[in-house]
């Protein structure tokens, strides 16, 4: 009887699982990307910029398309079992939030395209400081997200949390700017509804981030805790005992 | 979430079974340990049979070391583990058939319940033992026999002699083995002009036809082709809260697919033991975690 | 001549198989050049006897008792001496090799005592006739006072056949498949249950065939009977085994005198007058035919009994 070695018996198999953590997380990366570069193309007007990220988007959606088909593969071929099977099935849960969360990015930067033909200017520039933020913040949050998702590693998905609570703090705190500014200027009405959006867009994504997070706990244990309570999540999961 | 891990890892169970008020013959409850990783929906908590470190010799080797395992009643027990981790050793414990070769010695108890009976004391005869749990082995071996004789002989062997209860119980095995359809306008037929998955359905029925508290399958569908093998799934499964069925298997989707517990040995010894979803969702042991996703290289 | 490796033509695979066939031709030829020299001696052989002891081979000389004139000497007394004979010997030898046999397949501890039994049943096998001849005339002639008789010989001869009655018993009790042991064990059957409703049973094909080779030996072995007294001219038979009155069967036909056809045929032989050899070579013939009849029912029955069981 041999000693377990480090990876599969069939190598094939160890390859397909490795591949698809790879893609997975170029994906993820991807949308980290679109996300500053959505935002710095609403708050610039800047139509290059807004192309680049409808460009990148079919970009994300064909790597959806590409890793669906293969975790479609690799169950039916190899059946999966523990840490292999939780693995594949948190990266396709994560892909479908890593995919809306490109959608998001998506229309923040159509918001650009906008402001950018009409020449309205875009945001008010008050506004700047908070969409900046949560801009940073939120793409932050994903790039930590797909991290922990390629290292298997549920501790660092804490970390997503934290920052998606600031996402949402952010996000109230900017509705309340923006209250303030509609009262004082009621001609910016049009751009201030796309800030919204774009504000409400910004929001999303986190939560994306944070779906991916959740997707990272079951993959190292196998719990499910997308609707489990705040203290359930807080104490650390236990997984495979090493 | 705080996720628990149930292990059976340490040397024995901490503490006997509370006894019923009765006089302590009664089916006792799974120790507290183990009734962690039973699945809620199990009402069946009833163990049927319990090793309690368990230890055996082929003259000086130890194939067996301390095991400590409770089999539930009427459920299906799965044991997996690489060649020679003894999963067979240890099956055969339990109807003595390590008795049939000279120079092999047990230590430590297998009891069976409601009796409270030692199945591996040198006082139990093994012939008893072998009257209340029978066997099924991983080539089909049906004697070269009328059908009707096959599944008759244990039935004889008791000592039943009117032909009539005979032929009753005969049918009735045969139909516990979906076999019947097949076989009724032919019972005089040999067992051996059957085809493998149907010599083997025989060989199942030969050993319901007496009854068993507990039967045993030693890689049942090894020798047989995929559709064999899948009916004989599907009448273990069937035969689940019937009979206690302890069944030796290399295959592992098999395992999943057939039982309710599963426990993983290695090199003689228990790693690990859960229900068998757990076991192949989230297992507690690395060493298990790396057979079944097949990184024993 | 250079081998025939990967990334051969066609023509010089083909061409290297017909070369390393020839030899398996040859071997083929040779084999059923020796084949069938050794059947036609067996054929010459007994067209030689057939054709010397045509003259005598009638119903006459199979009814009739030995006689000094060659043309009325028949071997009436010595086939029935032998059939008894035969009989005895199947009788004792068939018991006692099968029990043997099965206490050494299954039930003898695998010590010292157990091997040192199988190493002398074997040897048993190759000790010359005629030592049984002096041992069955010390043993059942005198000490058992069985005197010369019908039951002395059969006993002889039983203890000649036993080590090959164990012998192939053993062999048909091993074939038994350990599987189908552990099956009928598995059901909980004792040792003997086992053995007598599953292993001696199957093996009734292989335990006959031995039998019949046993007394197929037997039935030619001259030297022990000599010894312990078989006469030549006996012009009477044994009183018939069945009576007409209650108890139907007698034994009393073991304790008579006997001869054998091998005796017989001998004492024809080393008389000077031609006749007597013409007897003789019918007598031989009738031996031979006797001998080959037995060992085609051996066949017979080791190919009924290998078509219902086949492991």
């Amino acid at each position: 009887m041999t000693e377990p070695s480090e990876g599969h018996t069939f190598k094939a198999y160890d390859g397909a699982l490795s591949d698809l953590r790879l893609r997975a997380h170029a994906m993820g990366v991807l949308v980290a990307v679109q996300v500053k570069t959505a935002v710095r193309a609403l708050l610039e007007s800047d139509r290059e910029a807004a192309e680049l990220v409808l460009v990148h988007e079919q970009q994300i959606n064909a790597y959806q398309t590409e890793i669906e088909a293969e975790i479609f593969s690799l169950l039916a071929r190899q059946a999966p079992v523990a840490s292999d099977l939780r693995m594949v099935l948190a990266v396709s849960r994560a892909v479908t939030d890593l995919e809306r969360a490109g959608d998001e990015a998506k229309k923040i930067a159509r918001f650009g395209l906008v402001s950018a033909a009409r020449m309205t200017g875009g945001p008010t520039r008050v506004m700047h400081k908070p969409l900046r933020n949560m801009a940073e913040l939120a793409s932050e949050s994903m790039r930590v997200a797909v991290d922990a998702l390629d290292r298997g590693d549920a501790r660092i998905a804490q970390e997503v949390a934290r920052l998606d609570r600031e996402i949402d703090q952010e996000f109230e705190a900017a509705l309340r700017q923006l209250m303030t500014v509609a009262m004082e200027r009621t001609r910016l009405l049009r751009s201030m509804f796309d800030t919204v959006f774009a504000l409400k867009s910004l929001e999303r994504i986190g939560d994306h981030a944070k779906n991916v997070a959740e997707h990272v706990v079951f993959l190292v244990s196998g719990a499910d805790v997308r609707h489990a309570t705040a203290p359930e999540r807080a104490a650390p999961a236990k997984g495979t005992q090493h | 979430m705080q996720i628990e891990s149930s292990t059976t890892d340490s040397p024995a169970l901490p503490g006997a079974p509370p006894h019923a008020h009765d006089g302590g013959l009664a089916t006792p409850r799974p120790s507290v340990e183990v009734m962690r990783g039973s699945a809620p929906a199990d009402k069946n908590l009833v163990v049927k049979s319990r090793a309690e470190g368990l230890t055996f010799y082929y003259g000086q080797v130890k194939a067996l070391n301390d095991l400590n395992i409770e089999m539930r009643e009427k459920r299906v027990t799965a044991l997996i583990g690489p060649s020679g981790c003894g999963k067979t050793t240890f099956l055969r414990c339990f109807n003595r058939m390590h008795d049939l070769t000279p120079g092999t010695r047990y230590e430590g108890r297998i009891i069976l319940f409601p009796d409270s009976i030692d199945l591996v004391a040198k006082e139990v005869d093994p012939i008893e033992v072998r009257m209340r749990i029978g066997m099924v082995f991983q080539k089909p071996n049906p004697f070269p026999k009328s059908i009707f004789e096959n599944v008759a002989y244990g039935l004889r062997v008791r000592g039943l002699r009117s032909n009539a209860r005979i032929g009753e119980e005969v049918e009735r095995a045969l139909r516990r083995a979906a076999l019947w359809d097949e076989v009724k306008d032919r019972m005089e037929n040999s067992g051996l002009s059957l085809s493998g998955g149907q010599q083997q359905r025989l060989c199942i029925a030969r050993a319901l036809a007496t009854n068993p508290e507990i039967l045993l399958f030693d890689e049942p569908t090894s020798a047989l082709d995929p559709i064999a093998t899948a009916r004989i799934e599907e009448l273990i499964a069937e035969l689940r809260d019937q009979v206690t069925v302890i069944i030796v298997t290399h295959n592992m989707q098999q395992a999943a697919r057939v039982s309710d517990y599963t426990a993983f040995m290695y090199l003689g010894e228990l790693i690990e033991f859960d229900n068998t979803s757990k076991l192949f969702t989230n297992p507690s042991q690395k060493a298990t975690e790396d057979y079944i996703t097949g990184r024993y290289g | 001549m250079h081998a025939v490796t990967a990334g051969a033509s066609l023509e010089q695979i083909r061409a290297d198989v017909s070369r390393r066939k020839i030899l398996d031709q040859v071997f083929v030829m040779v084999g059923l050049l020796i084949m069938f020299s050794a059947l036609l001696v067996l054929v010459v052989l007994f067209v030689d006897l057939v054709q010397d002891g045509a003259p005598r081979l009638n119903w006459d000389f199979i009814n009739s008792f030995p006689s000094r004139k060659a043309e009325r000497a028949g071997i009436l007394s010595a086939w029935v001496g032998t059939s008894l004979i035969m009989l005895t010997t199947a009788a004792v030898s068939m018991p006692v090799g099968v029990a043997a046999a099965i206490y050494l397949e299954e039930y003898a501890p695998k010590n010292w005592l157990t091997a040192i039994i199988e190493i002398n049943v074997t040897n048993l096998a190759g000790v010359p006739s005629i030592i049984y001849g002096l041992l069955a005339l010390g043993l059942f002639v005198y000490q058992f006072n069985l005197g010369q008789s019908v039951a002395a010989a059969g006993l002889t001869l039983s203890l000649l056949i036993l080590p090959i009655v164990i012998v192939a018993t053993r062999e048909s009790l091993r074939s038994v498949p350990r599987a189908i042991r552990e099956a009928a064990y598995a059901l909980g059957a004792t040792r003997w249950e086992v053995t007598a409703h599953h292993v001696l049973p199957y093996s009734t094909g292989g335990i006959l065939t031995g039998m019949i080779i046993g007394l197929s030996r037997a039935i030619g072995e001259t030297a022990p009977l000599i010894t312990i007294g078989a006469l030549s001219f006996i012009a009477f038979l044994p009183e018939s085994p069945f009576r007409g009155e209650f108890p139907f069967i007698s034994f009393s036909w073991l304790k008579e005198s006997f001869t054998a056809m091998p005796i017989q045929m001998f004492n024809w032989v080393s008389r000077p007058d031609p006749a007597f050899q013409v007897n003789a070579a019918a007598a031989g013939a009738i031996l031979l035919g006797m001998t080959l009849l037995m060992n085609g029912i051996a066949i017979y029955v080791r190919y009924r009994f290998r078509k219902r069981i086949n492991w």
